[in-house]
């Protein structure tokens, strides 16, 4: 798995490292069970804030994908793999959408309307 | 190269005929049988002829002889193997060679086998110490010849690359696995249960020990980043081994073949080899060219992307 930052980027952090992970569990790379590196591990490899590592797990723990306690290890729920495949299309349909002008609320009742 | 090559066929020779001559030589002198077993306290124990003990020892130190001739000669083997056949089959020529030197001189002379006073245990360090220098010498020997093939895949083509920008930070972590260890913490954990039905304590310790060892064993995660790379061994990474970045001049993907780096586990040693592999499983691995003509190979998946990050991250430090 790799993860990568820039800090120049629009995005903000926690989200660039979400997306990375992210991209490893859709694409079946980290796989159910699966450890995540220790807030401060992976903290320290990046050269950012503990709390902004923290932050990413969290969105990922909101999402479904990880499960997370409090001492203990952070790793891969089951479904993760379909789950984070369905976040990064919600993703990118919502960027799409509104690169092309749509307001929020029309993209609510685009989604609304295929359902 | 030959001179190497005549290096490693006249010590395989010279030792094998270490371990025959002192029995020939001194055949006249000998009891027969001759005792070849003691006890702890340097009683005898057994005795053979003469005879059968030149050919007991002398086979035995054959197959060392053979396995330091086989490095000699071959002409494809990777330099790996070659430095394991010629330092083991060295080693163990030699220490049969000293065995039989000691063995042999403690009874010139003695009519009953019986009086015979074996090898002390001070002669056996000494033995076990010669020998394991002269395997290192045939190793050392064995060590790199002009006209190797770049057997483990060095410096084919443009070094990889993920396309690191100037700002970015990055890591990359990857877990890999050795599912034949797990087949054997399968074994220590049957151990464990026949021990506990049995109440047998030894058992249900080794079979414990064994099973939590092999199973600490039997993963390990990989890391790069700004730092080097990193292994962590076992599901807690009580065990960690890695380089600086630093230290790293490039980085590869390669297929690994356990038995060209010595084996499964962490072979050879950066220090004392310059050479050293955390070898896991056959396949996919990293290979990364160090300071100072030192090789480390990691058995590891997606080993492309991690030779390019760290590529990029060496690139970027220079």
């Amino acid at each position: 798995m790799l993860i990568r930052v820039d800090p120049w980027s629009d995005t903000p952090l926690f989200e660039q490292i979400a997306s990375s992970i992210r991209g490893a569990v859709a694409s079946g790379e980290l796989t159910v069970g699966e450890r995540l590196p220790p807030v401060r591990e992976l903290g320290e490899s990046l050269g950012v804030n503990m709390h902004t590592v923290r932050a990413a797990y969290a969105v990922l723990r909101d999402e479904g994908l990880i499960e997370m306690r409090r001492g203990r290890s952070v790793t891969v729920l089951a479904g993760a793999e379909a789950q984070a495949t369905v976040v990064q299309l919600a993703a990118a349909f919502v960027r799409g959408a509104r690169r092309l002008g749509f307001a929020d609320k029309a993209i609510l009742e685009l989604v609304r309307a295929q359902l | 190269m030959t001179w190497r090559r005549a290096v490693l066929a006249v010590s395989g020779l010279i030792l094998g005929a270490l371990s025959v001559a002192p029995v020939w030589l001194f055949r006249a002198e000998l009891p027969s049988p001759m005792a070849t077993q003691w006890d702890l306290a340097g009683h005898p124990q057994s005795a053979t002829s003469p005879l059968g003990f030149g050919l007991l020892i002398g086979g035995l130190a054959a197959l060392g002889v053979v396995s330091v001739w086989w490095a000699a000669a071959a002409r494809s083997l990777a330099s790996g193997a070659r430095r394991a056949l010629a330092g083991l089959g060295g080693a163990h020529a030699a220490f049969l060679a000293g065995v039989a030197c000691q063995v042999v001189r403690g009874q010139r002379g003695v009519v009953d086998w019986r009086a015979a006073s074996g090898p002390s245990l001070l002669d056996l360090a000494i033995i076990l110490c010669v020998s394991l220098a002269a395997g290192s010498f045939l190793s050392l020997a064995a060590r790199r010849w002009p006209g190797d093939t770049p057997a483990e895949g060095a410096g084919q083509g443009a070094p990889a690359t993920v396309g690191l920008r100037a700002d970015e930070h990055a890591v990359w972590v990857r877990r890999v696995t050795a599912p034949w260890l797990y087949g054997l913490a399968a074994l220590g954990g049957a151990l464990l249960v026949v021990g506990l039905a049995l109440g047998q304590t030894a058992l249900t310790v080794t079979g414990a020990v064994w099973l939590a060892l092999c199973s600490e064993m039997a993963t390990a995660v990989v890391s790069v980043d700004q730092r080097g790379l990193w292994v962590r061994w076992g599901s807690f990474g009580l065990w960690r081994t890695g380089v600086r970045l630093g230290d790293v001049v490039t980085a590869e993907a390669i297929e690994i073949q356990p038995l060209e780096w010595g084996g499964w586990g962490y072979r050879g040693s950066l220090r004392l080899m310059g050479r050293a592999a955390v070898v896991l499983r056959k396949g996919p691995g990293l290979r990364l060219q160090l300071r100072g003509d030192r090789v480390l190979a990691v058995t590891v998946d997606d080993a492309d992307t991690a030779a390019g990050l760290l590529n990029d991250l060496v690139a970027r430090r220079v």
